[in-house]
């Protein structure tokens, strides 16, 4: 841990970090079809997803099988407020942070009593629930169709400016753009906003005293209570946060989709996550991050070129097979222990305290 | 009056399969401390290889039931050896790489057989009526099929040599290494049996039950449900958890008006229930594995 506060290694995390804020900002500049500005927002959205995720099973080693419960909260509130009451993108946004963080509170005080795979299962069986609540409110939450017609975020009062900004800066004259392709950029630029944003409050959040003492219940949680850490208030609160930033990530990719439909809520989601956190490597923010974002490129920008139909099984198969042959070869994650290789362990020193791993 | 028959009756033969469902997943972390994720796609496993030995390979209809009991026993085989067993000593690992597998099974199902409603045909035809409650043949024959197979399967757990091997491998792995037992290979043993058991919930059901991709959802957190209601790795405790949710079920959906579309909610209640009430079950467990 000290080692990492060396200041030579804090600058050299800043500076990869600024390269790649800054490509993400100016990458849209270069890109030659629309259609691809979507999938790199998708990309944001699910670095978000994958990040909220890992600061309470990364961190504490109690792993969230039902992640999706708390984006299908968030997305569903929004889908739920803009049919009922039409309110403002940001004003639903807040909603649907309050709803999943919420839940979060519900689940995660009985999973305080649980360890190993009873939270899983507890988690699992939540998300089922949720699912299945979708089905039996069907009148309102449109079931299988979900629920159209969400605006993109441009349009908020709040976020439309800044995302009109930011794109107006980094992307040039959006003016001359047919409308659905200003909004998919403005769109693009909040999300870009949010998730750099998330992932930065996480890792801050992860290098703290806070952090550590999250850390300290995976390693042994008897000894963490034996020496006056709280470790229920502790995993209570990771779980709150956890969960409200998967609600507010949430809502954007359904503002980002303009439908939410129980696909939010499977349990597909829910490994789809865990799999990006695991092959990122758990525990460090910035892994299950770039893990979401390479993922997300890889299923859409390459699988979808070499001309696999997106509705066919190819790819849950291809994902699924994957996930198990990595979980089996290299437990650690992939991407985390490259970049360490690279930097002289410099980007992910924070990753794990000193000599927690091999 | 007849609705609180129908839930008897109904109740039963829920309960029947439920048993046999659940004390495979019981058994198989009683004996490796695996708990087993893709447990649910094997009930799943059953009935679609039964469907195709109808279908695509021409078999006369008991042996397709046959041949769907030996694949789901075939495929926990193959989950064990493939998937759980260069990572049992990891629990998390093992529900995610099970999960892994629960997800691919499904998808594979979705890419062989289309996502649409499959059937199956039933062993025995037509219904007969107790206590003016009308009972499909097929649901009789579930119940019985479900009653023996556990009822089975306790007296091999009790009496023989090989129940008296996995029973002292749950309770006490090292001592049973040390008595000259490989708990690798019983453990490959339990999940076999432990999948043909599914296969068998599954291929009995299916003939009054829709047979589709989604279908491994629900018997997976309902086999959750009674295990830890009845207390993680208690074989007793699986069995009288199992007709406790197995009435329970039954009553929420006669009981209920439209009661059909609570009955899934049933699972995530009692899980939660029992961790906030009672984590340890309702049977204390003797020789606890973790």
């Amino acid at each position: 841990m000290i080692a990492a506060l060396r200041p030579g290694r804090l600058t050299v995390n800043g500076l990869l970090a600024a390269l790649v804020v800054l490509a993400a900002l100016l990458g849209p500049r270069f890109l030659t079809r629309f259609s691809t500005i979507d999938v790199l927002t998708t990309a944001g959205v699910f670095a978000m997803f994958a990040a909220s995720w890992d600061i309470l099973s990364g961190y504490t080693g109690q792993e969230n099988f039902g992640h999706a419960a708390f984006i299908g909260a968030g997305g569903f509130t929004v889908g739920l407020l803009t049919k009922y009451a039409d309110v403002p993108v940001e004003v639903s946004m807040l909603a649907a942070a309050a709803i999943a963080g919420l839940l979060g509170l519900v689940i995660g005080i009985p999973a305080l009593r649980l360890r190993g795979p009873y939270l899983a299962l507890a988690t699992l069986a939540a998300a089922a629930a949720l699912l299945r609540l979708a089905f039996i409110f069907k009148p309102q939450t449109g079931g299988e169709e979900g629920i159209s017609g969400l605006a993109k975020l441009g349009d908020g009062a709040l976020l439309g400016p800044i995302g009109r900004g930011a794109a107006r800066i980094f992307y040039g004259d959006v003016g001359g753009l047919n409308r659905l392709n200003e909004a998919s950029i403005v769109n693009y630029y909040v999300v870009l906003l949010a998730a750099t944003s998330m992932v930065a409050v996480l890792a801050a959040y992860g290098a703290s005293k806070r952090g550590l003492l999250l850390r300290s219940i995976q390693q042994d949680e008897t000894a963490a209570l034996a020496s006056g850490v709280s470790t229920a208030s502790l995993k209570v609160a990771a779980f709150v946060v956890s969960s409200t930033l998967a609600g507010i990530a949430g809502s954007l990719w359904v503002h980002t989709l303009t439908q939410v439909n129980i696909d939010t809520l499977r349990v597909d989601l829910s490994l789809l996550i865990i799999v990006m956190a695991v092959i990122g490597g758990a525990g460090s923010i910035v892994g299950p991050a770039i893990g979401a974002v390479i993922i997300v490129l890889l299923q859409d920008l390459v699988l979808d070129r070499l001309g696999i139909d997106p509705g066919s099984q190819v790819k849950p198969m291809l994902f699924s097979a994957l996930l198990i042959v990595v979980m089996i070869v290299r437990p650690k994650g992939l991407v985390v222990p490259l970049l360490r290789r690279l930097s002289g362990r410099a980007v992910i020193a924070r990753a794990r305290p000193e000599g927690a791993d091999g | 009056m007849d609705v609180l028959v129908e839930i008897l009756v109904r109740g039963a033969q829920t309960s029947a399969v439920l048993a046999l469902l659940a004390l495979g997943f019981s058994l198989v972390y009683g004996v490796g401390g695996v708990v087993n994720l893709a447990h649910g796609s094997l009930f799943m496993v059953g009935a679609y290889a039964a469907v195709a030995g109808v279908t695509t390979l021409g078999l006369p209809l008991w042996l397709a039931y046959a041949f769907g009991v030996a694949v789901a026993g075939a495929s926990g085989a193959v989950l064990y050896l493939l998937i759980v067993r260069p990572v049992r000593r990891d629990p998390l690992t093992v529900l995610i790489v099970t999960l892994g597998a629960a997800i691919f099974i499904a998808a594979l199902v979705r890419f062989l057989f289309g996502t649409a409603n499959r059937g199956l045909g039933g062993l025995v035809g037509g219904s007969f009526s107790i206590f003016g409650v009308r009972v499909q043949q097929t649901r009789m024959l579930a119940f019985v099929v479900g009653v023996l197979a556990v009822g089975l399967l306790l007296a091999v757990l009790r009496k023989t040599a090989a129940g008296r091997i996995v029973r002292a491998v749950a309770q006490d792995p090292e001592a049973a290494i040390l008595m000259g037992i490989d708990p690798g290979r019983v453990l490959l043993a339990v999940m076999t049996i432990g999948g043909a058991l599914a296969g068998l919930a599954g291929v009995t059901t299916a003939p009054f039950e829709a047979v589709f991709p989604d279908m491994w959802l629900r018997p997976l957190t309902m086999a959750f449900a009674i295990v830890i209601l009845g207390g993680l790795g208690s074989v007793e405790g699986t069995v009288l958890a199992a007709v406790l949710l197995g009435f329970l079920d039954r009553a929420v959906a006669f009981g209920l008006p439209s009661g059909e579309r609570y009955v899934d909610l049933i699972a995530v209640l009692v899980i939660l229930g029992t961790l906030v009430v009672r984590p340890q079950g309702i049977v204390a467990r003797a020789g606890a594995h973790h």
